[in-house]
């Protein structure tokens, strides 16, 4: 098993790239998520009464329920482009890192 | 029909018991280790693991009790339903590949990466032992009174049936036996959810709008189901069992260990693809029931009993519906997956408790890392077998009480012990072993303090006039006394460990990220 000192990948431009890639999609997806939730949970909290209100007249379907409806097919988009973006980009960048410093899969940081 | 012997579901679930133990004989006689034993030799794929998560989610709890909730009150059942969810995006996002390239079988294992080992394991397992009694405590008297009025079982024989089970699933098979047992419950719950909502929506010509019509003409409440209700009082009740709900999941000890079933990190954010549309899936299901019960069994004299009441209670709902749309064979068939569920989702439990013991305290604290296989594989074994029993004789002790509120407390627990230490250790560099130990001690306590004193225990069971603490959900101080004290307790750490902590983070960033110098195992593709 060979050491490979965890500064040399840190310095290395594809694990750069990876890192920036990987934040730059981890986050702001955690971010829509928790402010979608939390913004329903605050209107449950606050205003129960606008999530009470139909949708539209004639409908019995209220705001409520297909926004929370509407929560878990969120929670459904939002892995699914994650997991696009690590298919299509991530993973080729990950194997890079992977193929260059760790070829034999027996390597370890140090 | 309720409570007598019910022979299509009776036969039913024989065949899943004879069906599952001859999987658990095979998964016995190929156990080489502690590796196939704690992760299944971490040859799972990702849409396996997908659906045996998904299996861990819908426990009996879940299926049975958020139906119920949306029978009895409408909109509110679907506020835990999301609550539920919301976490699998953030452990997609944020845990689930540093947590596969950083550990091998427990969540422990990625806290105490940098963190000095023995004092870190110690508090991991204190909070992983905790969450996971308080969940098998509420899912066996659950179980033991479901078994009782689906099967006609007397209630402790059911307790000491689905005790039994769950030590032979997991003392002889391990990980392997309970993940395979887990990927046929969620199947077929899947199957059997999908075909009772299926059912009802035809009765409506697959019109939500329709069924929404008829449940608000039939339910006492009228259109007040339509929007929030009584569940939550409070901002602050509002806030506390959101945070409670999202980030909880996140730290529950026997999901996190699914990851490590998996051969990379790629098949761990696979799974979670899967388990996710799988969950959210099974909550629009639960939701459809949750009305189609209410227009179906509202003022049905087959299922409402002379105090005007469900019979068996509003937890029955998903039960009695399904024999309104299917008969005898339909109704044993959701009875049989509903006793399958509590088998399953129990022994993922005793084996997440059993690894706590086995790897974190006998291997890792007792024994510094050095045990021998053999000896390691024992102590799990005796561990589960001591969770077997504790869990009959607290599920026998425990029959009378109201066991809900332990749930929510195990949430409550994970969200404010075993996510913060998790999540801190993995992405904030001045987190120490100072700051972590005493943050996630005072957030466990915190957690149970304040439930104790609060209106659920303080007052419906132990009698008192007023509760000390108004709030029924204690996550929102309980996660702020955890995190404020580990940042306090971090930042102003000058010792000698601290910067061996701190010095360690940057080869955890480079592993967690790229997975080099991870377990790694291939699988074939």
């Amino acid at each position: 098993m060979s050491h490979i000192p965890h500064t040399v990948i840190q310095e290395d431009a594809d694990f750069k790239a990876l890192i920036t890639a990987r934040r730059a999609i981890t986050w702001p997806l955690a971010a829509v998520v928790s402010i979608a939730y939390f913004a329903f949970i605050l209107a449950i909290a606050f205003d129960p009464k606008a999530l009470a209100i139909p949708v539209a007249d004639g409908y019995v379907g209220t705001n409520g329920i297909w926004l929370g409806i509407g929560l878990i097919l969120l929670c459904l988009i939002v892995t699914g482009i994650y997991l696009h973006k690590a298919n299509t980009v991530l993973d080729e960048l990950t194997h890079k890192v992977q193929d260059k410093f760790a070829p034999t899969h027996t390597e370890d940081v140090v | 029909m309720i409570g007598s012997i019910n022979l299509p579901a009776v036969s039913m679930f024989l065949m899943f018991a004879a069906l599952t133990l001859i999987i658990t004989y095979w998964a016995a006689k190929n156990m080489a280790g502690t590796k196939d034993f704690y992760s299944a030799g971490g040859k799972i794929t990702g849409f396996q693991n997908g659906l045996a998560i998904a299996g861990d989610y819908m426990s009996a709890a879940s299926f049975l009790g958020i139906s119920g909730l949306v029978f009895s009150s409408g909109f509110d059942g679907l506020i835990y339903s999301i609550g539920f969810l919301v976490g699998w995006p953030i452990i997609l996002l944020l845990i689930a590949e540093p947590l596969r390239n950083l550990g091998r079988y427990s969540f422990a294992d990625i806290a105490s990466f940098r963190l000095k080992q023995k004092p870190i394991r110690v508090l991991s397992a204190c909070g992983s032992l905790t969450t996971v009694i308080l969940y098998l405590i509420a899912q066996v008297v659950g179980s033991g009174k479901l078994i009782q009025l689906l099967f006609g079982l007397p209630y402790e024989v059911a307790v000491v049936t689905v005790g039994t089970m769950m030590v032979l699933y997991v003392t002889f098979g391990g990980m392997i036996a309970t993940t395979w047992v887990q990927i046929i419950k969620a199947a077929l719950l899947l199957f059997g959810a999908t075909l009772i909502a299926i059912l009802v929506l035809a009765q409506f010509h697959f019109s939500p709008e329709a069924l929404f019509t008829a449940a608000i003409a039939k339910h006492a409440k009228g259109t007040a189901i339509m929007g929030p209700g009584t569940l939550i009082a409070d901002p602050v009740s509002a806030i506390s069992l959101g945070l409670a709900l999202m980030f909880g999941t996140a730290g529950l000890p026997h999901i996190l260990m699914r990851f490590f079933t998996v051969p990379d990190a790629k098949q761990a954010h696979r799974s979670v693809l899967f388990s996710t549309s799988f969950i959210g899936y099974f909550y629009i299901l639960t939701f459809i029931i949750g009305f189609g019960a209410i227009v179906f069994l509202t003022g049905n004299p087959n299922y409402i009993g002379e105090n005007g009441k469900l019979i068996g209670d509003n937890d029955m709902a998903a039960v009695h519906l399904s024999h309104v749309m299917g008969g005898n064979i339909l109704m044993g068939f959701i009875s049989a997956v509903a006793f399958a569920t509590i088998l399953a989702v129990v022994s993922g439990l005793a084996l997440a408790g059993a690894s706590a013991i086995s790897h974190d305290l006998y291997a890792n604290v007792i024994c510094g890392g050095k045990a021998e296989e053999k000896a390691e594989m024992r102590v799990s074994r005796l561990a589960t077998i001591g969770l077997g029993v504790l869990a009959i004789v607290l599920g026998i002790l425990f029959e009378k009480q109201n066991v809900a509120f332990m749930v929510g407390l195990a949430f409550a627990i994970a969200a404010s012990t075993n996510f913060p230490i998790l999540i801190l250790s993995m992405y904030w560099k001045r987190l120490t072993t100072r700051g972590a130990v005493i943050g996630g001690a005072a957030g466990l306590i915190t957690a149970i303090v304040l439930v104790v004193l609060g209106p659920v225990v303080w007052v419906d069971i132990l009698k008192n006039t007023a509760a000390i603490f108004p709030y029924k959900y204690p996550a929102l101080f309980s996660m702020s006394v955890a995190f404020g004290l580990i940042y306090l307790f971090s930042v102003t750490d000058k010792s000698h460990q601290s910067k061996e902590d701190f010095d360690r983070f940057d080869v955890q960033f480079v592993r967690a990220q790229t997975g080099i110098g991870a377990d790694r195992d291939t699988l074939k593709h």
